[in-house]
Parts: structure tokens; C-alpha cells; sequence
């Protein structure tokens, strides 16, 4: 491998009149290859113009396909044009890659090896997804209602065995994580209340406080943001695995339909799930709060009940229960079309996942604002 | 050349997968510079005798030798140098989805070597034009490429480094007679002016027929003919026979 030091060459040049000899020297294979690279940029051999190159194969103990290819780059820089290069004295074996090589020799010099956007077509292309996608949800959003109305007129097509078993993932399953995050709320809660009204003597506002915000904002929005992360990001991975593993063509081809049978069962599982995991937040939100209301402004848990009672109408509890059908529904749309709409790559899935979690929550945040604006205008 | 020692050595490799054998007792050689087909019905562990010679996955017993070096005992580092000298294509082609084309093909020369962004280019263009493919394909995402192209590709990131062996895992499977031979005529060109050493896994009556020099059977987990095609094809056994006289004449 060391048979060549800096002081020797890697190609003798012999020159006769009318003809330059380019003699390749050594190995010329992949581990050498930058160093003859670096020789060909140094010096780059000086060919007498109109001269006739022969590449002459005498000297070389080994080659490889990326060493013919640099030897035509040799020859190049010489001034040779590939095509009009003879070629002498080679081995059999190295005449063969040479002439392999030859033949194979692309002439697209500067191709790049990826395309790269510069940033306007970035934006461009963003743009032009993101209308796509609204189309698209919207389409989606209309077959779904289509099928969940054909659904309900007859309730025996619902694939009742997968709406349980969805149930039972997006429901059962969350309860716990659902109730520690709503039980933490409602302590950080009544701690800001607690500060702000021991200032005022007006402890026992707390339990206004704590109550409303709860049920009335703070669980629905909670509750859907985890399952958002939770159940959201679950079916776009699962229908796109699905959609990868051509499952869905199985499907379509066996006479089922998606929407049915993923879609559907999904959809209604959470809608269901949604506003039972609502009511256990706000369980554990006013537990939370009750906690710290009793250890920080000396409310015991009587008048807190009590207190609770007078203030918080159903209304409230209402308010906070309704809206969560409508999260759910988004939630549910949304990972299951971009389940559906996961293309023929693994990375697909994966970009497709945290786009659900993003659309998800974004989207119940906004509905949310939207739901604020109405039950004020209608003096809820 | 026959005097030059065996590059490949499978020697009494057992595998079991829980109770299940999938090999009992397998063992072969193969010298350098020359096409070896492997077969054997579906599930006979093909693909797992592949896997062990790689060094993917460990055999419950046995030892196999890589250019004198046994894969399974020797350090990381050196299993690191010998893998720098092999070629896999694997079944699917198990090209990066996230890259293009030419970023695939050119993952192990930047990884491997330090050659300048220019030669990396030609080289990957060459690579590719030597399995077939036009150099906008470099351009083009794993994803919008037929099954048959995405092969092609995973032979000329094989390629890349200029292996000494290759293995190929089902390479014309998916792929259509004509582009099957002209795969086929490219493994034969590639074996005689590289000196390639190439061990192909497959069920592909053609490309044993036109390209093997030497054709080793697995069925119930042993060997049970080994040899030139004219060889295998006189030894007397039911499947062997079958699989000979499948061909639609």
C-alpha cells in the first residue's frame, strides 16, 4: 500500500513526437485515490496540443472501477477527450474495468447528488401544501360525515368489537395520565388563586375560582391536548403503517371500506372518550385544588363541597363537557386522514405522526377560541 | 487461482430459532472470482445464512470465516474493516428514505473515505450508470422509484466502495425477465473485469443457468448438492428435481 512516497509519482508521461504516453503508476484503487487526486490537482500533467494520448497500463498493479474512472480524469486534464484515448499494454483484467468504465463514463459533470430549494420555493412549496391540505381535509371531513350518517341510520354496519377495543385504548387507558395532569393543574391553579386572594381575606373564592376554570376551560383543554398526543398520533401510525404495508388496498380490494372499518370505530371511540375523560380532569382538577385549599388557606374539604355547590351550576360543568364530542371529532379526523394519507416511505409515517400532534392541538386550541366567542354571545 | 485461499468459509453452522433448526449442519467454502448461487425452497434459510455470513446474526453454532477471519470472534474493530470489504444488496434494496438517490449511493464513500466532493460525484454516477440507471435518477427520492430501480440503486451503493465480495439477496426478484438478464449480464461483467467474488441468494432458475459458475442447494437444513449446474442437476432428489423441471418450456 506504501509503495509510493510523496517524492515518487503516481503516472510517467513519455512523450514522441505526435504521441504523449500517460503511464499509470501503482495501485490505483479507492484507499490511494485521494492522494492521486491531490498529485492530478498539483500538477496537473502538460500534453504538447494536438498530440494523440495513450493511456498505457504497464505500470499499474492494481485498478479499480473508481481508479480507471480517475485515470480518464487524468487523461482529461491532459487534454484527451475519453473517447479518442488509446489504450496500451494493459492486463487483461484492468482492460476490462478501463473498458467497462468507458463505456459507463457520464458525461453530466456538475450534476448534484440532491436537490435543494432555495428559500423562496420553500415557501412556495409550503404554501401550495398547505391548501392542499385544507382541500383535502375538507373532502375528508365531508365523506366522514356522509359515512357516519349512513352509520347511524344503520347502526349494525358499526364495527362495534373495534369501537370497544378503541375505546379501551383511548379511554381506559388514559385515565390515569389524564387524572395526574388535571389533579397538577388544579393544585397550580389554586396556589395563584390562594396568593392572590389571601390579600384580600376572600379565601373561600377559591373554590369559584378553582371550579370554574376547570370545568369550564382548563380539563376540556387539557384532557384533548394529551389524548391530541396520545390517541391523535396513535392512529396516524397505525392506519399509516397500514396504508405502507398496502393493507388498505387489501382492503378496498376485499370489499371493505377504510372508513368503516378504521376510520368510523376511531372517530366515535373518541367522541365518546373524550367527554368521560373530561369529567374524570375535572374530578381530579377539583381535587387538586381542594388540596390546597385546604393546606395553604385553611378551607376544609366540607365547605369546599358545599361551597362548590352553591357556585358551580351545571352549566359550567356543561360547558366544559360539550366541547369535548367537537375536540374529539378533529382529533379523530385528523389522525386518521393523515394516516390515510401517508405515502410509500417509512419517514412518511413518521412526519406524518407529528404533523397529527401539531394539526391536533393547534386546532382544539382553536376551536376552543371559537367556543370562548359563542357561549359569551350567548350569554352562557 | 485455484491456489489462492477460500474467501468464504461456512463451517458446521447450526441455527435453531427456539425449538424450530433452520440450518442442522452447513458447510462450504468459496474461492475468489466467482459467481456462487445459493437455493433452496422458500424458508429453507437463504436469507439467514446471509444474515450470519454478514455477521447480522449470530449462528447457534459454527464458525464462518471472512477473508480468513472469523466473523463471530473476532473484535468490533476488525469486523468493521472486514464489513468495509464486502457488498450487501439486501432483499428490498433497504435504501435511506430520507436521502436522494445519489446521497444514498454516496453514504459509504463519505463515510469510508476522504475523497473530494467532485470524485464522490463521478463515482456515484459511474456506480450508477454501471447498474443502469441515467444520472437524473441521483435527483430523485427512494420513494417515486419502481422496485426493480430501487435494486439498482442498493447494487451501486454496493458497489460504491469497490468491494472484493458481494452478496446479493434475491437480486432479480420483482424484476421483469428482460431487466432480470440485463441484471443478470451486469453481475457477470462486474465479476470478471472487478474480480468480484459475488454469493447471490435466490430462486431464479435463469440467472443460475446464465451467470453461475458453481450452484450450492440448502434444503431441511443441510446441503445437499453442491457444484456446476450440471452437477446439481443429476443429483437425485424430489424438490431438486421439481424445482429443475418447473421451468414453462
Amino acid at each position: 500500500m506504501n509503495r509510493h512516497n510523496n517524492a515518487q509519482s503516481w503516472w510517467r508521461i513519455e512523450s514522441a513526437p505526435g504521441f504523449t504516453r500517460v503511464i499509470p503508476m501503482g495501485a490505483w484503487r479507492i484507499a490511494n485515490l485521494k492522494r492521486i487526486e491531490e498529485e492530478i490537482n498539483r500538477t496537473p500533467p502538460s500534453v504538447p496540443a494536438g498530440d494523440i494520448i495513450i493511456l498505457d497500463g504497464q505500470g499499474l498493479t492494481e485498478l479499480y472501477a473508481s481508479g480507471a474512472l480517475l485515470m480518464y480524469r487524468l487523461a482529461a486534464t491532459a487534454g484527451a477527450d475519453s473517447s479518442d484515448i488509446e489504450l496500451a499494454n494493459f492486463k487483461k483484467k484492468h482492460e476490462n474495468i478501463t473498458l467497462l468504465v468507458r463505456k459507463h463514463l457520464v458525461i453530466a459533470r456538475d450534476l448534484r447528488l440532491a436537490s435543494r430549494l432555495n428559500p423562496v420555493q420553500v415557501i412556495g412549496r409550503a404554501a401550495i401544501e398547505v391548501v392542499r391540505r385544507a382541500v383535502n381535509f375538507i373532502s375528508f371531513l365531508g365523506e366522514t360525515s356522509y359515512e357516519t350518517g349512513r352509520a347511524l341510520r344503520a347502526p349494525f354496519h358499526i364495527r362495534w368489537k373495534e369501537l370497544v377495543v378503541q375505546m379501551e385504548r383511548a379511554c381506559l387507558d388514559a385515565i390515569p395520565v389524564v387524572a395526574l395532569v388535571n389533579f397538577l393543574i388544579g393544585v397550580v391553579i389554586a396556589y395563584l388563586f390562594a396568593t392572590q386572594l389571601e390579600k384580600y381575606g376572600g379565601n373561600i373564592f377559591v373554590v369559584d375560582g378553582v371550579g370554574t376554570a376547570v370545568c369550564r376551560e382548563l380539563a376540556p383543554l387539557i384532557v384533548a391536548i394529551v389524548v391530541a398526543g396520545r390517541s391523535g398520533s396513535a392512529f396516524t401510525a397505525q392506519i399509516g403503517t397500514m396504508k405502507l404495508n398496502e393493507e388498505i388496498d387489501a382492503m378496498l380490494t376485499l370489499g371493505l371500506s377504510p372508513m368503516q372499518v378504521l376510520v368510523l370505530p376511531r372517530l366515535l371511540a373518541l367522541m365518546i372518550a373524550l367527554p368521560l375523560l373530561v369529567f374524570i380532569g375535572d374530578a381530579a382538577g377539583i381535587f387538586g385544588g381542594m388540596l390546597i385549599a385546604h393546606s395553604q388557606l385553611s378551607i376544609t374539604m366540607t365547605t369546599f363541597i358545599e361551597r362548590l355547590q352553591v357556585v358551580i351550576y351545571p352549566k359550567t360543568f356543561m360547558v366544559g363537557i360539550i366541547k369535548a364530542p367537537v375536540f374529539a371529532a378533529f382529533i379523530a379526523i385528523i389522525g386518521c386522514r393523515m394516516g390515510l394519507c401517508v405515502q410509500n416511505n417509512a419517514r412518511s409515517i413518521g412526519l406524518n405522526t407529528t404533523s397529527t400532534v401539531v394539526q391536533s392541538i393547534v386546532s382544539v386550541i382553536l376551536l376552543n377560541a371559537v367556543f370562548a366567542v359563542i357561549f359569551v354571545q350567548l350569554g352562557i | 487461482m485455484k491456489s489462492q485461499s477460500p474467501v468464504i468459509i461456512v463451517k458446521d453452522v447450526q441455527t435453531r430459532f427456539g425449538t424450530a433448526y433452520v440450518h442442522q449442519c452447513v458447510s462450504f467454502s468459496i474461492g475468489p472470482g466467482m459467481i456462487v448461487a445459493l437455493i433452496g425452497e422458500s424458508g429453507s434459510g437463504k436469507s439467514v445464512l446471509l444474515k450470519e455470513m454478514i455477521g447480522l446474526l449470530r449462528p447457534t453454532a459454527g464458525n464462518i470465516y471472512l477473508f480468513g477471519k472469523n466473523v463471530w470472534q473476532c473484535p468490533e474493530y476488525t469486523l468493521k474493516k472486514l464489513r468495509s470489504r464486502i457488498g450487501v444488496l439486501f432483499q428490498n434494496g433497504a435504501l435511506f428514505s430520507a436521502l436522494s438517490v445519489g446521497e444514498n449511493v454516496a453514504v459509504p464513500l463519505r463515510e469510508q473515505t476522504d475523497l473530494s466532493d467532485s470524485l464522490v460525484r463521478a463515482i456515484v454516477h459511474l456506480c450508477l450508470a454501471f447498474t443502469g440507471l441515467p444520472p437524473e435518477t441521483c435527483l430523485k427520492m427512494p420513494s417515486e422509484l419502481s422496485g426493480g430501480m430501487r435494486k439498482r440503486v442498493a447494487l451501486a451503493r454496493a458497489l460504491a466502495l469497490e468491494p472484493e465480495v458481494l452478496f446479493l439477496d434475491e437480486p432479480t426478484s420483482g424484476l421483469d425477465p428482460i431487466n432480470a438478464r440485463a441484471f443478470d449480464l451486469l453481475v457477470r461483467t462486474l465479476c470478471d473485469s472487478l474480480d468480484l467474488t459475488i454469493f447471490l441468494a435466490t430462486h431464479d432458475l435463469d440467472t443460475i443457468a446464465g451467470i453461475a459458475d458453481r450452484i450450492i442447494v440448502l434444503s431441511r437444513g443441510t446441503i445437499i448438492a453442491d457444484g456446476t449446474l450440471e452437477d446439481t442437476a443429476r443429483v437425485d432428489d424430489p424438490w431438486l428435481q421439481a424445482y429443475f423441471s418447473s421451468r414453462v418450456t
